[in-house]
């Protein structure tokens, strides 16, 4: 017991850290962004994976049918006749629905908190100077040509220190340099939790004529940066842990907002989304490289190894470990019953399984079929553990699941918090604060985030998470900042209610 | 002050929608994304509004032009909205684990509380934020108020819209599938004399007595009874 829950500490200890990785490095120096999302595999009941291989066919045939049917039906719009959806599939289903909002949730939460900062601080406060990755200012560029040609050399500066940084990520993480990894994780994030937010938190004060003195201030700041560093990279309560990440993101896009350039911004933000298709859609790119790695290596249990660069162990799953408690006494929380999450952790078990099956079935290329070999055999490894386990202690049994859990969920990337953060607030920013810009946003970005869950859901495969809500955000923004935005205000203005 | 009257007003206009958005929608993840969508859709039609009303240059000022044809988009887009949620019903179905009568209803009544949420916000968010900054002068003292209750008016007649309209197209019932965007346009027509008039006596008054009789069409349209509210609170 005393082992397995040390293991199992350890783990979650580990997946921290990677989670973390992401946005202080984008925080520092903005190394990676891309954010992955992976999908969980489909989940499988605790029966069925004890039934018999034959069952297990059925099962599949039925999949199939489904991801079909999903396919008919979502894109396309085809007929929803006859429905012989099995159990299983409507637990994935209902599973899918549920990690949705958990995805939802947090991403709304960190960008509401980056547009009330930029609406509350930012506003009030002269911000000068810019980033030494844009070193080309917009404001000093005689026309438009060259605000233009300022931007487009100062994103693809930005782009080509992404580019390298995560090409170093990969490196160290394809020869195991994993203390150079962590190390470098420890010392932005501190960096980012003392430093960063230390300054942030003196712009708060001065905006609201606050007055502290310096050494309350730095036990203040120190105690809230160790116990960030703590959290984030060792252990601590998983709520406070999600809520420091939020926090990291959102001072990360507040530092974005704050200093880039304008063109620069908005072209940034159309150039990492396309950076982020290519990185995680190319055969070679190299957070497809990294995913596929991490797979290769089945060390999708071990989230420290996930290191993937932005590849994140959201808010989401970590929700639902050992949580159980926790969600009674939590009454606002998404997640529906207690008893339907304890019902999906139930499900989870089976679903490496019926995931291999599936690829397998498809005949998916080269990378997949490894993939689907390596989680075939952790199933066949869960199936027996799971039985040993019956035998054992119930807490033992919770350890475990606790670390199973970790491998399931979607994932999304600290990046994409960003960069989710960063276009909602540059809305927020450069419309003066007009609602109608800013929810306009926020809802073509929640809808993108919806619109990728759901091809992840057909597809199954990482997916870059940025490229639709982006160009959702973008085309919403614009549109709503000069065409939208102009009618309401006539509408408000003569109090005309359409 | 201002900031307290803005607040007031804040809680007068969004808080019904919201109340009724953390009480029922909250807890179900597949409703939520329903809403999210319904005010995506919202937001199509007000773009494609807004489109024509830039294009249109020489009718800019007055929104008497657009106003029907925005009423025209939105009330298509309505209808879009309730095919696509039509194609992917039965995955609502598989999701929500809700085999009753009620569960078509219930999922156009959120589409009416995503319509009536974002349409709130587009169109008193931005006079809640300048009635809540150090102040403003306006002609008309009453000028916030009206907003607030106008906009709470269009609220509570989307959600009834969205219920009655969903069940109208889904019983092929041509009462209610008229009434809808009948009432729509009369209701945002007779918003202009608000503002033409001077007035806003008769939008107010005529927009709650609407709320009243669509409240109402909506507990019949969702296939209640006057009983069924007597079983309801006998429980």
């Amino acid at each position: 017991m005393s082992t397995n829950s040390e293991t199992a500490s350890l783990l979650s200890g580990e997946a921290r850290e990677t989670e973390y990785g992401s946005d202080n490095d984008e925080g520092m120096e903005e190394q990676e962004e891309d954010g992955i999302t992976v999908s969980p595999p489909l989940q499988g009941t605790r029966e069925e994976e004890e039934e018999t291989e034959q069952k297990d066919d059925e099962q599949s045939c039925g999949m199939k049918y489904v991801f079909k049917k999903i396919l008919n039906v979502l894109p396309s719009f085809g007929d929803d006749g006859d429905d012989p959806t099995s159990e299983a599939n409507e637990e994935a289903l209902r599973f899918g629905a549920q990690q949705m909002i958990l995805l939802i949730f947090p991403v709304f939460i960190c960008m509401a908190l980056v547009v009330a900062i930029q609406l509350s601080v930012e506003k009030n406060v002269t911000s000068s100077g810019t980033l030494i990755y844009t070193p080309f200012d917009e404001d000093t560029a005689s026309n438009d040509g060259f605000v233009l040609l300022f931007a487009l050399a100062n994103v693809a500066i930005v782009i080509t220190l992404v580019v390298v940084m995560t090409i170093i990520l990969v490196c160290l993480y394809k020869y195991r340099c994993y203390k150079i990894i962590y190390g470098w994780l420890v010392v932005a994030s501190a960096l980012l939790l003392f430093v960063f937010s230390s300054f942030f938190f003196v712009e708060v004060l001065q905006v609201h004529y606050l007055f502290i003195d310096w050494p309350s201030f730095l036990v203040l700041i120190w105690n809230f940066g160790g116990m960030g560093v703590l959290v984030i990279h060792w252990k601590g309560p998983l709520r406070l842990q999600q809520a420091y990440l939020i926090f990291c993101s959102a001072l990360t896009a507040n530092i974005f907002v704050k200093y880039l350039p304008n063109w620069t911004a908005w072209i940034l933000l159309a150039a990492i989304s396309l950076y982020d298709l290519i990185a995680v859609l190319c055969p070679k790119g190299p957070l497809r490289v990294l995913v596929e790695t991490a797979r290769e290596r089945n060390e999708t249990i071990f989230p420290s190894l996930i290191y993937s660069t932005t590849m994140v162990w959201l808010v989401g799953m970590a929700d639902r470990p050992t949580n159980k408690k926790k969600d009674k006494k939590n009454t606002d929380d998404t997640s529906g019953s207690s008893d339907g999450s304890h019902e999906e952790e139930e499900e989870e078990e089976g679903g490496g399984e019926r995931e291999g099956r599936r690829d397998n079935d498809d005949g998916d290329d080269d990378t997949d079929g490894i993939e689907m070999r390596s989680i075939r055999a952790a199933a066949d490894t869960n199936r027996e553990r799971r039985r040993e386990r019956q035998q054992q202690q119930q807490q033992e049994e919770e350890e475990e699941e606790e670390e199973q859990e970790e491998r399931q969920g979607f994932k999304l990337g600290l990046g994409d918090f960003i960069f989710y953060s960063i276009l909602v607030g540059k809305a927020a920013h450069d419309s003066t604060g007009d609602w109608v810009v800013i929810s306009s946003c926020f809802v073509a970005i929640l809808i993108g985030l919806c619109m990728t869950i759901i091809i992840l859901g057909i597809v199954r495969r990482a997916l870059p998470a940025l490229p639709i809500s982006i160009f959702c955000g973008l085309i919403f923004y614009f549109s709503s900042q000069y065409v939208i935005a102009p009618f309401a205000q006539v509408l408000a203005t003569t109090q005309t209610f359409i | 002050m201002t900031v307290l009257t803005a607040f007031a007003y804040g809680i007068y206009t969004f808080g019904p929608p919201v109340a009724l958005f953390f009480v029922t929608v909250a807890r179900h993840p597949h409703e939520i994304i329903t809403m999210i969508l319904g005010a995506f859709f919202w937001l199509l039609a007000l773009l494609f509004a807004s489109l024509v009303w830039i294009i249109v240059i020489p009718l800019k000022d007055t929104p008497a032009f657009t106003l029907p044809i925005s009423v025209i988009l939105q009330e298509v887009f309505r209808w879009l909205y309730f095919k696509l949620l039509k194609k992917a019903d039965h995955l609502l179905e598989i999701v929500s684990e809700d085999k009753s009568d009620l569960r078509k209803h219930k999922i156009a009544y959120v589409g009416g509380l995503g319509f009536g949420l974002i349409a709130g916000i587009v169109m008193f968010a931005n006079v809640l934020s300048v009635a809540s900054g150090p102040g403003t002068v306006r002609s008309n003292q009453y000028f916030v108020t009206v907003s607030a209750f106008s906009t709470q008016v269009m609220i509570i007649l989307h959600i009834c819209w969205g219920v009655i309209f969903f069940a109208g197209l889904e019983s092929k019932n041509w009462l209610y599938i008229f009434a809808v965007p009948i009432s729509h346009m009369f209701i945002s027509c007779l918003s202009l004399l608000i503002n033409l008039a001077n007035t806003p006596a008769y939008f107010l008054s005529f927009g709650y007595f609407l709320c009243v009789v669509f409240v109402a069409l909506a507990f019949f349209a969702a296939g209640a009874r006057p009983k069924t509210l007597v079983d309801f609170f006998k429980r």
